[in-house]
């Protein structure tokens, strides 16, 4: 199972109830919108990608083909803009 | 009581009792001590990418010399990280100052064996509510320390030797006060990063304007 890992690189907060997170690797800021913001949360307490799209699944009314794309296009940006890892060993 | 600034913002958890001393240090000491201000974990992230960054020489006219460090990532986290709502709060508080727009500051050094040091100055310009240096150095330097006298007084009023790893010193600013930083005398550098709370700009709308919006699924 994978987990996803905020980098210790990026710092953040919310900032008008969502994340803002601005990485020391890219030099970049990234802002979060609220369902974003949501996942965001869901990794910082629980990181492993089947917690967080357990989360997902049940507090949006989606269906899990829907909910895997999102999820998956949503780690990919977060990984592209140097904001998580993700560690496949777990 | 622990003032910190860390990767998920900053912490404030002080009692009313330590508020009342620091509200007291700020006003008769003009200025207070802030231990592990940066948390540990994000000042290692901070220090490894100011060793790796760029500086200049910069000359503060009737203060001295220093090196600056250029623009980079760190800096942007560090005031990203000084300009947190609740951070803004505490000073208000200690401080008495009125409300807070933003924090800007830089990081710089001060080499040993060059004479660098800041000379008696007051930081008194246009907008500038109250002093913040923070220590960046990853060693314990000797001499460089921050003293403190009233401008009609020769006597040194405090005398901050700030040498931990991530502390900082909040200090007052006004007409009647002037600080300075002696010369390093030992072998290792002092950075810091340096800067002021200031009625303005906003920083939530200097934020705004820098931010790159992703939305889940974009």
């Amino acid at each position: 199972m994978a987990t996803l890992h905020i980098r210790p690189d990026v710092v953040y907060r919310e900032v008008d109830g969502v994340v803002v997170a601005f990485s020391l690797d890219s030099g970049e800021y990234v802002s979060l919108d609220d369902i974003g913001t949501d996942i965001w949360r869901l990794i910082e307490k629980d990181g492993r990608i089947e917690q967080v799209r357990a989360a997902m699944l049940s507090a949006y009314d989606i269906d899990a083909a829907t909910c895997d794309e999102e999820l998956g296009s949503f780690i990919t940006m977060l990984q592209a803009r140097g904001l998580v890892n993700v560690d496949r060993k777990d | 009581m622990r003032v910190q600034i860390t990767r998920r913002g900053a912490t404030i958890d002080v009692s009313a009792s330590e508020m009342k001393e620091l509200h007291r240090q700020f006003h008769e000491e003009y200025c207070v001590l802030l231990n592990e201000f940066v948390e540990p974990a994000l000042l290692v992230q901070l220090q490894e990418k100011i060793a790796a960054a760029g500086f200049f020489d910069k000359h503060n006219v009737d203060v001295g010399d220093e090196i600056r460090m250029s623009s980079d990532p760190a800096g942007t986290a560090l005031e990203f990280a000084m300009n947190d709502p609740a951070l803004h709060a505490f000073v208000r508080e200690v401080s008495g100052i009125g409300p807070i727009g933003a924090y800007q500051g830089r990081v710089y050094s001060l080499l040993p064996e060059t004479g660098m040091m800041s000379d008696w100055h007051n930081d008194m310009v246009a907008g500038r509510l109250a002093t913040m240096v923070i220590n960046l150095s990853t060693a314990v330097y000797s001499g460089g320390l921050l003293q403190f006298k009233r401008v009609d007084s020769d006597e040194i009023v405090t005398s901050i030797h700030n040498t931990g790893f991530g502390d900082a010193t909040l200090f007052k600013i006004d007409h009647t006060l002037k600080h300075r930083v002696t010369p390093i005398t030992g072998t290792v550098r002092r950075t810091m990063y340096a800067g002021w709370f200031l009625d303005k700009p906003d920083f939530l709308t200097l934020l705004k304007g820098k931010l790159d919006a992703h939305s889940v699924g974009a």
